[in-house]
């Protein structure tokens, strides 16, 4: 494997998980995103040239993983919507005393 | 279940009719049956399990059967007058009595473990049922918890130990462990283990030291509970279980030492609180508890050969308790007495019921002519004998003697109280007690003076019931007069001690409330919610993304300490290909995306992340993939666009490390896992079989493609039903009213020159979606693609248009879209299954792939995706651009 895809795998996770693990609903939704982009990124280092042409296991995989990827972060989006209903704040309340006020 | 009232006051005579058939019955196979062979019966339950339905009758079960059903007859015929049939919860206690009743004789006849734990289990789950029969009362609940704590504490132990026994000797019938041994041996762990588990189980259930505290706090419950469950029967079953596993123990080095230790102490402990209790019902419980410490002793000190008269004891302990449970009833009834303090001068109120009260308490004292001194002879007998000939027994000894004492003193303040004490207050009945109520203590008073003169009767009952292994193979002699001997000086030295004992302490009555472990019981009871409450608020948040971390935090440990610790079967090279670029692109991209605070930057950051991310499935020659990753970046870019329109971006100024550290750790724990795909090479094999067999066995030359439609299809399918439940969320979450999912137009870019050419530029995308969907069985394409394509041009159309002209759009609803998709998807299905004789198993019509069902299900997931992509993304829209619209 080169250092390259090493440091690209590293980087998009890493700031992937950073946004994930953050109190704004939407750096949420884009770390989901990142990530799910990162993982494809990742399955497909698992196809390897085989003979006659590329290995489509991994492929076939990703394909389905792309579009299901798009219904989770849809499913999320419109998961913030409902909750920020009133408000349109973009902060996740911390507690549920929170989430009243 | 609704009962006339005329009926429940019947209930108890219909119970002890019952109890009376199932006694007859036990007589009948006592005298008829017994005397020849052990009876056995056995069904097949859970054969892998060992578990049979297996019973057996032999002695030990039927006399415990006998004292079951015996004192279940006198115990529901004293109820049925003792309790009140008016309440409407008396069907309940008659209910649980008989079902208490059905499941002791169920324990004590089964011959299977687990069947007997089940047993035993009901057992307990009905106790705590009849303690808390008075549940509006605040004890009774504690104390029914408290008991249902203790022993189910202990039968999860006697289930572990039976687990146990049964890996270890491969069966779970009694007769054939007893008759195997533990096969690992008796110095090894799991010996040593599976006697703890058992006497632990024992221990709760027959209420031994140190679980013995639940037994006085269970005299809430109403006194014919008292009389049949907690003196008579259930806290027997202990007894019975150490009676019928004695054997498997009997030869390991600690049995003596820790069975004797803990019911000596149980002994002293039971009978000093009798001494000092005031509550009547109390004393007998205390009293019970000190009982069923002899008891137990008395199978942790027999010999190897046996022992003998254990049935002498438990008969005669079943008549005397028994019978002044009765009593104490009767008189918190007729004369509100619960107090020994009160009872001054009973004597000359109630006659015959002091008389009846008198005879109980001399069986329990053990005066001469009633079975209490039978029992009490051979057991000062045995004290003589071990004394000689075991030096090690001297403590068994003195717990002995100490427990005689004891037991003698507070029989004696029962006596002292009720007929030589002068009391000042006025004893004032109430109502006079019903004769009936009387007869079942009589009875048992009458059979303690019966066998304690005639004790031919008791020896033929310690005969017939005597069994292999547990008895002593002579017969037992029981006998009135011994002459005088020893064993009678070392008796009547116990008289006069006890009686001067209780002289000694008579005024110290407050003592035993020191020693109510179950107040302390309550109290670290009652403080378990507080802690636990207290731990979960260490590790858990009510915020989610709090609790998030921990989740990163176990990954990282996990899978990050086996990253390190295994061996690493791909290199790292510093090779620099097309490819880096792109992968150094990525990386610059990212870090942008960390330190650009702009919703809009990211957004753009992100998007740039897509297209990358699409140049490199190119280069990774996965062109299928990078087609439907370019469509799905366009429809996400869509989502976020419009997402933006509606929040209002917040700053977050918060410095966190933690979340820097977590991600930073996390992203190298992820990236590491490529380093283990060795196991690549099986892999390398599936994926030569579907490129080589692609053409030939699903006519497609796209193996990406025929993988999902083809070999793959019933895992497409689950797939295309998620985006379905996808779609039908988002809808619920964000759809205010009931209205069909039918796009409507808002003129949200009305460039005139956009809206002229968007009907062209939309036909052109309908064609090329049909184009890739047919396509997609040979080349790069297929429904996923195409219905993307069909979805993203669709909902553009819709924002530029003013009025939709788009096909029919505007009369299509989506719902009906997406769903009958998934009917086509399905319908393929059924087509192979019938024509090819397997779900989802391709077939063809003569040999052309457009005209099999592969094509149908590839055309079921374009229909599908083009109605769910659509819903989605106008639901979105239309929730985020309301405002614009109005």
């Amino acid at each position: 494997m080169s250092v390259f895809t090493f440091i690209m795998l590293a980087t998009l996770f890493g700031v992937g998980f950073y946004l994930i693990l953050g109190r704004r609903y939407i750096e949420v939704l884009f770390g989901i995103a990142l990530t799910s982009n990162a993982v494809n990124l990742l399955l497909i280092h698992s196809s390897q040239s085989v003979e006659g042409g590329v290995d489509p296991l991994p492929q076939a995989l990703i394909l389905t993983a792309i579009v299901i990827g798009f219904g989770l972060i849809s499913f999320f989006a419109a998961y913030i919507l409902n909750r920020i209903e009133n408000t349109s704040l973009d902060l996740i309340p911390e507690t549920q005393e929170e989430e009243k006020e | 279940m609704l009962l006339p009232k005329r009926t429940q006051s019947y209930l108890g005579l219909l119970s002890a009719f019952s109890a009376l058939l199932c006694f007859g019955i036990v007589t009948h196979f006592s005298l008829n049956v017994l005397p020849f062979e052990p009876v056995y019966f056995s069904v097949d339950w859970f054969p892998m399990g060992y578990v049979k339905f297996s019973l057996l009758a032999d002695g030990l079960a039927l006399f415990f059967a006998l004292l079951i059903t015996g004192m279940g007859v006198l115990v529901f015929y004293y109820a049925n007058f003792f309790m009140d049939s008016t309440d409407s919860k008396i069907k309940y206690f008659y209910c649980y009595m008989n079902l208490f009743m059905g499941a002791m004789l169920g324990a004590v006849f089964s011959n299977n473990l687990l069947v007997f734990f089940l047993f035993w289990e009901i057992t307990g789950v009905m106790s705590y049922l009849l303690i808390s029969y008075h549940y509006e009362l605040h004890e009774a609940r504690v104390a029914s918890r408290m008991a249902f704590l203790i022993t189910s504490i202990g039968s999860l132990c006697l289930l572990v130990g039976i687990i146990i026994v049964g890996v270890l000797d491969q069966t779970l019938e009694i007769a054939e462990v007893t008759q195997r041994g533990i096969v690992s041996g008796e110095h090894s762990f799991w010996f040593f283990a599976v006697m703890i588990l058992f006497l632990t189980g024992i221990a709760t259930k027959s209420a031994q030291y140190p679980f013995y505290f639940w037994l006085p706090e269970a005299m809430t419950a109403p006194t014919p509970v008292s009389a049949y469950l907690h003196s008579a029967t259930m806290v027997k079953l202990g007894v019975y279980l150490l009676a019928r596993v004695y054997v498997l123990f009997i030869d390991g080095s600690l049995w003596f030492p820790l069975v004797t230790t803990l019911s000596m102490v149980t002994v002293i402990i039971g009978g000093f609180l009798a001494l000092f209790a005031t509550s009547l019902k109390r004393i007998l419980a205390y009293a019970t508890i000190s009982q069923l410490g002899f008891f137990i002793s008395f199978y942790g000190m027999g010999d190897p050969e046996g022992i003998q008269y254990d049935y002498i004891h438990i008969f005669n302990h079943a008549l005397y308790k028994g019978s002044l449970f009765m009593l104490v009833g009767i008189l918190a009834h007729a004369a509100s007495i619960k107090e020994v303090t009160q009872l001054g001068g009973i004597y000359k109120k109630l006659p015959i019921f002091s008389v009846i009260f008198a005879v109980s308490i001399a069986a329990m004292a053990g005066v001469p002519g009633t079975t209490g001194f039978l029992s009490k002879e051979l057991l000062v007998k045995d004290v003589i004998l071990l004394f000689k000939e075991e030096p090690v027994g001297a403590f068994v000894v003195m717990g002995l003697i100490t427990g005689l004492l004891f037991k003698v003193a507070f029989s004696f303040r029962l006596f002292y109280y009720a007929f030589l004490h002068r009391n000042e207050q006025h004893i004032h009945i109430q109502e006079r007690p019903n004769f009936n109520l009387l007869i079942p203590p009589l009875l048992l008073s009458s059979f303690a003076l019966i066998f304690g003169i005639w004790p031919g009767g008791l020896e033929t009952l310690s005969n017939i019931y005597s069994i292999e292994g547990l008895h002593k193979q002579e017969l037992a002699e029981v006998a009135l007069w011994h002459g005088f001997s020893i064993n009678l000086a070392v008796s009547a030295c116990l008289f006069a001690g006890g009686i001067l004992l209780f002289y000694g302490v008579k005024h110290f009555i407050t003592l035993h409330e020191k020693f109510r472990f179950a107040q302390y019981w309550n109290f670290i009871v009652d403080q378990l919610p507080d802690w636990s409450g207290w731990l979960t608020s260490l590790v858990h948040s009510q915020n989610p993304q709090k609790n998030l971390r921990w989740v990163f935090t176990f990954l990282i440990i996990l899978v990050g300490s086996t990253v390190v610790y295994l061996d690493r079967s791909v290199v790292l090279n510093f090779r620099f290909s097309l490819i880096s670029l792109l992968e150094v692109f990525l990386i610059v991209t990212a870090l942008m995306l960390l330190f650009v605070k702009q919703p809009v930057g990211q957004l753009i950051c992100l998007s740039l992340i897509g297209f990358f991310v699409t140049f490199y499935f190119v280069l990774k020659e996965a062109p299928d993939v990078a087609i439907t990753q370019m469509l799905v970046e366009v429809a996400t870019l869509f989502v976020f666009v419009l997402l933006l329109f509606k929040i209002k971006p917040q700053r977050d100024k918060k410095t966190d490390p933690i979340r820097a550290i977590l991600a930073l750790f996390g992203g190298l724990t992820v990236a590491s896992l490529p380093f283990f795909n060795g196991g690549i090479a099986e892999g390398d094999q599936l994926g030569l079989f579907y490129l080589q067999n692609s053409l030939s066995a699903a006519l497609g030359a796209n193996p990406v493609n025929t993988i999902l439609v083809d070999f793959r299809g019933l895992d497409t399918l689950g797939e295309i039903s998620v985006i379905i439940v996808s779609a039908l969320s988002v809808a619920a979450l964000l759809m205010k009213r009931k209205e069909p999912l039918i796009v409507h137009n808002i003129p949200l870019i009305p460039t005139p020159m956009l809206r002229a050419i968007m009907p062209a530029i939309c036909s052109a995308a309908l064609v090329f979606s049909l184009y890739l969907l047919v396509r997609g069985h040979n080349h790069p394409g297929g429904g996923f693609a195409g219905g993307m394509n069909v979805a993203i041009s669709l909902v553009l159309a819709s924002m530029c248009m003013r009025k939709s002209r788009i096909f029919l759009m505007d009369r299509l609803n989506l719902f009906y879209l997406m769903m009958g998709g998934l009917l086509l998807a399905l319908f393929s299905g059924i087509i192979s299954t019938i024509m090819s004789n397997g779900f989802m198993n391709s077939y063809y019509i003569g040999h052309i792939s457009l005209l099999g069902t592969p094509f149908l299900f590839d055309l079921g997931i374009f229909v599908l995706i083009i109605g769910s992509v659509t819903s989605i993304l106008y639901v979105i829209r239309e929730n985020t651009l309301r405002e614009v619209n109005r």
